[in-house]
């Protein structure tokens, strides 16, 4: 892309250097990009003080004619640091161009329709990322490598493993359950989020963020969430093959903080209890402290004492093994991942034609054992001109395959059973369950999970999807200053997904009762899924660019179209008749299953007016009217408009021209409305996905088990729906100031914006008294307000080629529910736990909500007094209340990102990191460990009794209260397993969400070209060495998990939960070559 | 310029114009349904109903287990706080309110469409005074006038409990009326196959709505209220000579329940083995308590053997172990209640015993058992005319009702009693009780204390106890509130302030204050009183 202006930018310089004067002698030389040694077309070489000049050609050579009194010799070029050089005796002269951290005005923005803006005239905030800052991490999803280097940017991974989703959403959250992610647009279609993870980070030549609703309005009402604006490579008029292999390696960043004290066991109130069976016998019914068959961790303390471990076999073996922590044992049973990409690219063509050939595989083994990734990626652009027409297409095919262990449920979760697994487990000895008598189901210590091993073999998910992206897109130049486009593309993702649980049988032993292992095996079952969308965008549209005097039009009217086809078909049998074959003609009972298909459309029309004003005003308005189909007839039609001004003051007032130290400066404004139509895009079933069809009617289903033979029945669904629902509309208005210094060695830009969401779509929670439960309506009001500040500094840059650079980028972000529908008091975003995400009018949104201690007027938690049953004595226990209150928002109101570099002779060092602060988390499996009893929390007063500090007790039966000096509270799983009193409390799981990560860390060397060129058909070669997410830390009170994650890809942000896999942290190198 | 704007928008707007509207007019849903028919959702909502009677997640009935003393925690799981000590939330069985008044839609959808349906109207007029009644034992007010208006009102408010029983009689005796309206008239469209209770059979209808009827009568017998009282005596006399009498078998609902994933035995499914064969979830949860295995084997109550496995004590270390084979329960709340592994094996539900016959057994919507003990109290109280002649006899039939259906299996159908044979599973087993207790104050009627006005209801009250068991636990537990009989034991964790430890009723759950919270009654927890429920 940046190529491609460059050569524009060549024919309008060669027609200024037209008038160059007489010359006297002839200087030539090579001009370099430094990132990688090859050579630059297109940069201007002036002789300074001059109009005399050249341009590099296409292997970035120059000749230029110098007069005598010549001194310098300029080199400069769009993107790149400009670079003076004394021209003294030399009659050769190179250089190599540093990249602009970020040259600010005249960097060109790919705005809406992928038409091209140089920034300054833009009143609109936008961040343009090229591939190099997105890649040099080498992250396999492209949008990770964004994380922290845009204001207002949110980039949340949520969860680890093999191929983790991403959630991408700019300014915060505007609806409340309508979709908040920001439009996904390759090559100039709509996309979808799933494309994401498929896509090729080595294809990307640029990623523009259109940060808000201005920028972005001509995509239409998801636009409503910003877009992020993907283009890939073009190809070259110099032939280049490069290739590039990654090796890296994952490993875990953190687990939560386990106990490594206390042993297996269960009971309650144990102090009488003797410890250990005297005669070392198994302790089926619970008389002593320890059971070795436990999956909960409160028995006595570890003592180095032989003891039986499990129950007794079939055989009448027990393994006995030493009663000792073996602790370090859990994070050995994940592996350290090895993930590897190898990748060609090869791109070429002429003045005419271009071409661009990619092909990628990356092969990644996760952190649990046997979990596999692979991916292939194919892409083929090109583009050729015939006369006035310009011809193009894009196509990619990728092929993801995932092979791994489901993690559906608790019975089927890695990390949940690990927390259930006493660090008296020598867990990595059970690897052969299938000859391992103590490892197999039927011995296996714990009675009440399975060996995690067996889990890994058991219950295995494979996954495939091909996604296909594909556009044509066909330019007709008129004359100089008006183009016809059209462009038609399409994004296709099929997905078939086997998920399998293998049967197994316990042996009689097991089954006749004789453990206390429950049941008689696993059943076994095969789960097939396929699901498909299709999305088709065609624009059409006529764009006009002329200058008038001091004034310039630039115009653009068209036509967009849109389609979503998307189905699903499930089909699942629940037991296997016998093990190991997973087919579905293998198995006892009815097959199972559902279908549905989806189909949605759009048409709108569209108009883009901007006029400037001698290069220093700009004013910009656009209209768009969408035709959706999923409303109904009478409001289906909706028109919104938006407006923008920028004013570059540095280039107005003439009294500016003249500062020295300021380059550029420029103020912005912009107001906007955008309609966006949220009906629900239901998902969940792989790639399906409604578009919000079939949403304006309640239905009916069939009824649980039906149909019984020939007797089909239904029933209603619990879902009603307004008659006459409207879009949603979004206003924002937002103004900006842009600014850069000395010469570019200091830029900055602040941007405020303040958006207020109206008439938002919302499945309200109704009274279950009507028959219904929910009702979708429109009403409640959401309102963001924030600022984005960006900052970049060049402290050093010598003639040298030594350059540091450090940015930051700063977000802060607030936001507010101002109304429910019908004076709702709060709407339930998620359901279920101790903890849940709410809207409430007046909170910021989402806020999490959860149970918590009673507490005294002076702030003391209000203390029940019960008896041990064993010493009759009184102990205290929290009172829980019986509602809920609020526990904090959990979508960070500040967030930092921060960036830096060092460049010196072809060696770069660079680093990314960020921080977050201002919400909370709530950690599910602080609740889940204090069952087990396996976390460190649990053993807060070495499992001793307490006082429970800051409480109060009462001995007039809860009239008045007294604060509780000596009052204790028992130390073992009757308080700390219990849910009444401890695990259902969530104020005891939230902490602050603050984390600071360093992101990632690179070190790059570009082999010099003296070296290379020995090498005779490489032109260039570099190796990178890297880190992503190296080091994380979090407060103290986070002894859970990467506050990141989030147990679902919804609005309802801030949850995290055990059907996931510990954090990790990534470090790798990167070998590439050019040929 | 202009000329090439003019042509696009024009080519633009005509390829619109030509196909706009048939090009967004797609939103036929291909998926589900948006309208359906009264006889397509008739037998699913009287499943829905049976399986939210009695082994849904969550179910009436084993709440009632719980709350009833019948059923107690195993040593094999944690947790049922809420059981062990009565500290009910507001999310302690929430899913009661939420599934019964979803079922409750659907029945009055299918009465919307009383004009072309006035048979499956009547039936669904009857299930909705189950249902509603249902609710009012467990909540008191709650919406009815309101409720079920959909979107025309989202805020429900509350009607008396008292005044809602009233309205139960009428909409009784008119769903009577509306079936022998539907029988005059030649063109009514009969019921079929979806009637999974009564296969279509009009009279058996009227018949269930007038045992439903004594049911309401009854439970609301018993308060000080003397214009209730009064109300009570008349729609009892009147109830006695009904034209179509009383129902003559179990009622059971049958949809065709088989061994296949959703399709099994509610109950079955949940207590007792999957669709694969494998145990249940819930299978070890829950053991008899020792009060419950009291009654059977203090009174040489052969119905246990059909219940319960046998569990086992084991005494001495080895080579001196000793193994006493018994029946093994708990204490509600007790420390550490056994398992399932020596030396203490617990009893628990018997395969293809009574409670988990098997997985295409039917569920069970009004024992025959508890419509004649009603009437036998009825009779003794002398609500109903024939004084303790009667009711000993409705009580026998009752008690041998009791034990046909304890020892039915799975695919016998129901009959009449008068059916039954000597050779009929449970006859036999029914007369060595009666014989084996002939002395027994429990058992035999002649020899069982009576209370004055009350009569005998004592021992009637016990011997509903019994055969409700974990099959219609629910109507025991209302009988235990209303009558205070009998005196079962609370949770040793209790933390009840009540005399009997125990808990009276639900919360109103929370899905109902977070949406209709200022129409919820004030000033409820888990001890106020229903209406009905005065004696103590």
């Amino acid at each position: 892309m940046k190529r491609l202006l460059l050569l524009l930018n060549l024919l309008f310089l060669t027609a200024l250097l037209q008038q160059a004067v007489a010359q006297d002698r002839s200087i030539s030389g090579q001009v370099t990009d430094r990132a990688n040694g090859q050579g630059l077309p297109g940069v201007t070489v002036l002789v300074k003080g001059t109009t005399i000049g050249a341009s590099t050609n296409a292997e970035g050579n120059y000749v230029i004619s110098v007069p005598t009194s010549a001194t310098t010799l300029s080199f400069s070029s769009i993107g790149y640091l400009a670079v003076e050089r004394p021209i003294g005796n030399a009659s050769n002269i190179s250089v190599a161009l540093a990249t602009d951290a970020k040259q600010l005005g005249e960097v060109v923005v790919t705005g809406a329709l992928g038409i091209q803006r140089q920034q300054q005239q833009v009143g609109y905030a936008t961040a343009t990322l090229n591939t190099e800052e997105i890649t040099q991490a080498r992250p396999t999803n492209v949008v990770n490598g964004l994380t922290s280097k845009v204001s207002g940017l949110q980039i949340q991974t949520l969860g680890s493993g093999i191929n983790p989703s991403v959630r991408v959403t700019l300014r915060g959250n505007r609806s409340l359950t309508g979709n908040n992610e920001a439009l996904i647009v390759v090559d100039g279609i709509i996309s979808t989020n799933d494309v994401l993870v498929a896509l090729n980070p080595d294809d990307i030549a640029s990623i523009s963020v259109l940060k808000g609703a201005n920028a972005a309005a001509l995509y239409g009402s998801q636009a409503a969430n910003g877009a992020l604006i993907i283009t890939t490579r073009k190809g070259s008029t110099t032939p280049k093959v490069t290739f590039s292999q990654t090796s890296q390696f994952e490993s875990i960043s953190f687990l939560p903080k386990f106990q490594g004290e206390f042993g297996p066991g269960a009971n309650t109130y144990t102090s009488t209890l003797p410890p250990f069976s005297p005669d070392n016998s198994v302790d089926s019914n619970y008389e002593y402290q320890y059971q070795g068959f436990e999956n909960q961790q409160y028995g006595p303390r570890f003592d180095g004492s032989l003891r039986p471990f499990g129950e007794r076999l079939a055989n009448g073996e027990v393994q006995m093994l030493t009663y000792e922590s073996r602790l370090n044992e859990k994070r050995k049973f994940f592996n350290a991942a090895y993930q590897a990409q190898n990748s060609v690219t090869f791109s070429g063509g002429d003045e005419k034609t271009k071409f661009y050939t990619s092909f990628q595989n990356v092969h990644n083994n996760g952190i649990v054992p046997k979990d596999k990734y692979d991916r292939n990626n194919f892409r083929f652009n090109a583009s050729r001109e015939l006369g006035r027409l310009t011809v193009g297409f894009n196509v990619s095919y990728a092929q993801q395959r995932i092979d791994q262990t489901s993690n559906l449920d608790q019975a089927s979760s890695i990390y949940w059973n690990i927390f259930n697994t006493t660090a008296m487990a020598p867990i990595t000895s059970y690897k052969n369950w299938q000859t391992d008598q103590y490892a197999n189901p039927n011995g296996y210590y714990n009675a009440y999970y399975y060996n995690p091993y067996f889990i890994i073999d058991t219950y295995r998910t494979n996954d495939r999807r091909n996604t296909l992206l594909g556009n044509v897109d066909l330019s007709y130049k008129v004359n100089d200053w008006l183009n016809f486009n059209y462009r038609i593309g399409t994004t296709n993702i099929n997905q078939s997904s086997i998920a399998t649980q293998n049967k197994f049988s316990f042996n009689s032993f097991v089954q006749g009762g004789n453990t206390n292992k429950g049941g008689n095996g696993l059943p076994g079952y095969v789960q097939d899924l396929s699901s498909s969308v299709s999305r088709i965008n065609s624009d059409l549209f006529a764009s006009m660019d002329k200058t008038f005097g001091d004034f310039s039009v630039q115009a653009i009217v068209g036509n967009n179209v849109q389609q979503l086809d998307s189905r699903f078909n499930y089909v699942a049998s629940t037991a296997l008749a016998t093990p190991d074959l997973f087919n579905l003609g293998n198995r006892i009972g009815n097959l199972t299953g559902s279908d549905a298909q989806a189909k949605t459309r759009l048409y709108a029309f569209y108009g883009d007016l901007t006029l400037g004003y001698k290069g220093f005003l700009y004013l910009h308005g656009s209209g768009r009217n969408d035709n959706i189909s999923i409303l109904d007839q009478n409001n289906r039609s909706f028109f919104y408009p938006g407006v923008d001004a920028s004013f570059i003051f540095s280039n107005a007032i003439p009294a500016l021209k003249e500062v020295s130290f300021l380059d550029y400066g420029k103020i912005r404004g912009g107001i906007t409305k955008v309609s966006q139509v949220n009906l629900g895009n239901l998902t969940g079933t792989g790639v399906y996905q409604t578009g919000g069809a079939y949403s304006l009617n309640s239905t009916y289903s069939l009824g649980s088990g039906y149909p019984f033979g020939s007797l089909a029945s239904f029933t209603a669904n619990n879902t009603l729906v307004q008659q006459g629902l409207l879009p949603e509309d979004t206003r924002s208005i937002e103004a900006g100031i842009e600014l850069s210094f000395l010469q570019r060695r200091v830029s900055g830009a602040f941007s405020y914006y303040s958006q207020r969401s109206n008439n938002q779509t919302i499945n309200t929670s109704i009274s279950s008294a009507t028959g219904y439960s929910s009702l979708l309506l429109n009403a409640g009001e959401v309102q963001n307000q924030g600022v984005e500040v960006d900052l970049n500094l060049i402290p050093v840059r010598l003639n040298n080629g030594l350059t540091f650079t450090v940015g930051g980028n700063f977000n802060y972000n607030n936001n507010k529910v101002i109304s429910l529908p019908g004076g709702l008091p709060q709407l339930a975003l998620s359901t279920g736990g101790n903890a849940q995400l709410y809207a409430i009018p007046g909170q910021p949104f989402p806020i999490l909500q959860g149970t918590y201690y009673q507490r005294t007027d002076a702030g003391q938690i209000k203390m029940t007094q019960t008896t041990d049953p064993f010493t009759g004595e009184p102990r205290y226990f929290p009172l829980k209340a019986a509602d809920t209150k609020i526990l904090g928002n959990t979508q960070p109101k500040y967030k930092y990102g921060f960036n830096s570099s060092i460049t010196y002779k072809g060696i770069t060092l660079s680093g990314q990191g960020e921080l977050r602060t201002g919400y909370v988390v709530y950690n599910t499996i602080g609740e889940n460990l204090d069952f087990a009893g396996s976390g460190q929390r649990s053993v807060t007063y070495g499992r001793q009794d307490f006082v429970y500090p800051n409480s109060a007790i009462s001995t007039d039966g809860g009239q008045t209260y007294v604060p509780n000096t000596a009052g204790l509270t028992p130390g073992g799983s009757e308080f700390w397993a219990s849910s009444a009193y401890n695990t259902s409390v969530a104020e005891n799981y939230v902490t602050s969400g603050k984390f600071f990560k360093i992101r990632e860390l690179s070190l790059g060397y570009v082999l010099p070209a003296s070296m290379v060129s020995k090498i005779g058909f490489v032109k260039g070669a570099s190796l990178n060495v890297f880190g992503r997410n190296i080091w994380t830390w979090v407060p103290k009170e986070n002894i859970y998990t990467d506050p990141e994650f989030n147990f679902s890809n919804s609005n309802a942000i801030g949850i995290n939960t055990n059907l996931q896999t510990p954090p990790t942290k990534f470090y790798g190198a990167t070998l590439t070559a050019t040929f | 310029m202009k000329i090439f704007l003019k042509v696009l928008v024009a080519a633009a707007l005509t390829t619109a114009s030509t196909s706009c509207s048939s090009f967004l007019d797609i939103n036929d849903n291909p998926n589900s349904p948006t309208a359906v028919a009264p006889n397509a959702i008739l037998a699913q909502a009287l499943s829905v109903t049976a399986a939210n009677y009695t082994g849904n997640n969550p179910s009436y009935n084993s709440y009632g287990s719980w709350a009833a003393g019948y059923w107690g925690k195993s040593g094999v799981v944690n947790g049922y706080t809420e059981e062990r000590t009565y500290n009910y939330s507001t999310l302690y069985y929430q899913g009661l309110w939420s599934n019964t008044y979803d079922n409750l839609n659907d029945y009055n959808l299918i009465q919307q469409q009383a004009d072309a349906y006035p048979n499956h109207a009547a039936i669904a007029r009857i299930m909705k005074v189950f249902n509603f009644q249902l609710l009012v034992d467990e909540y008191g007010d709650i919406p009815y006038t309101e409720a079920l208006q959909a979107a025309g009102n989202t805020l429900p408010k509350y009607d008396n409990a008292a005044t809602i029983y009233r309205d139960f009689i009428v909409q009784l005796d008119g769903a009577i009326a509306d079936i022998n309206t539907a029988a005059a008239a030649a063109d009514a469209l009969a019921v079929g196959s979806e009637d999974i209770v009564f296969s279509g059979d009009m009279t058996k209808w009227k018949q269930f709505a007038n045992s439903l009827k004594l049911r309401v009568l009854l439970r609301e017998s018993q308060t000080n209220d003397a214009a209730l009282n009064t109300y009570v005596a008349t729609q009892m006399a009147t109830l006695q000579n009904a034209p179509d009498g009383f129902i003559t078998t179990d009622v059971v609902a049958q949809p065709g329940y088989n061994q296949n994933t959703s399709q099994q035995n509610p109950f079955y499914n949940r207590y007792g083995f999957t669709a694969a064969g494998t145990g249940a979830t819930e299978r070890l949860y829950q053991i008899p308590t020792n009060y419950i295995i009291a009654q059977y084997v203090s009174n040489n109550d052969p119905r246990i053997t059909q219940l319960y496995t046998v569990g086992a004590r084991t005494t001495g270390t080895d080579p001196n172990t000793v193994t006493t084979p018994g029946y093994i329960g708990t204490d509600l709340g007790e420390r550490s209640p056994p398992s399932f592994v020596a030396p203490v094996v617990a009893s628990r539900f018997l395969p293809n015993g009574t409670f988990l016959k098997g997985p295409n057994a039917p569920t069970v919507l009004m024992l025959l058992a508890n419509h004649l003990f009603s009437k036998a109290e009825a009779e003794t109280r002398g609500l109903f005319t024939g004084n303790n002649t009667a009711a000993k006899t409705d009580y026998l039939n009752g008690i041998k009702a009791s034990f046909l259906f304890t020892y039915r299996t799975a695919t016998t159908p129901v009959i009449a009693l008068a059916d039954a044979t000597a050779s009929t599973p449970g006859s036999s087993a029914y007369d060595t009780y009666i014989a084996a207790n002939t002395a027994n104050p429990l058992v035999n009627y002649d020899l069982a204390p009576s209370a004055g006005t009350l009569g005998k209801q004592s021992v009637i009250i016990y011997q509903q106890y019994l055969a409700s068991n974990t099959v219609a636990s629910i109507e025991a537990w209302c009988a235990y509130r209303r009558t205070a009989q009998p005196k079962l034991p609370a949770s040793l964790e209790s933390t009840s302030p009540r005399p009997d430890k125990l808990a009276t009723r639900l919360l109103y759950p929370q899905t109902e204050v977070s949406t209709n919270q200022a129409n919820i009654p004030t000033g409820i927890t888990q001890f106020t009183k229903i209406f009905w429920d005065v004696v103590d």
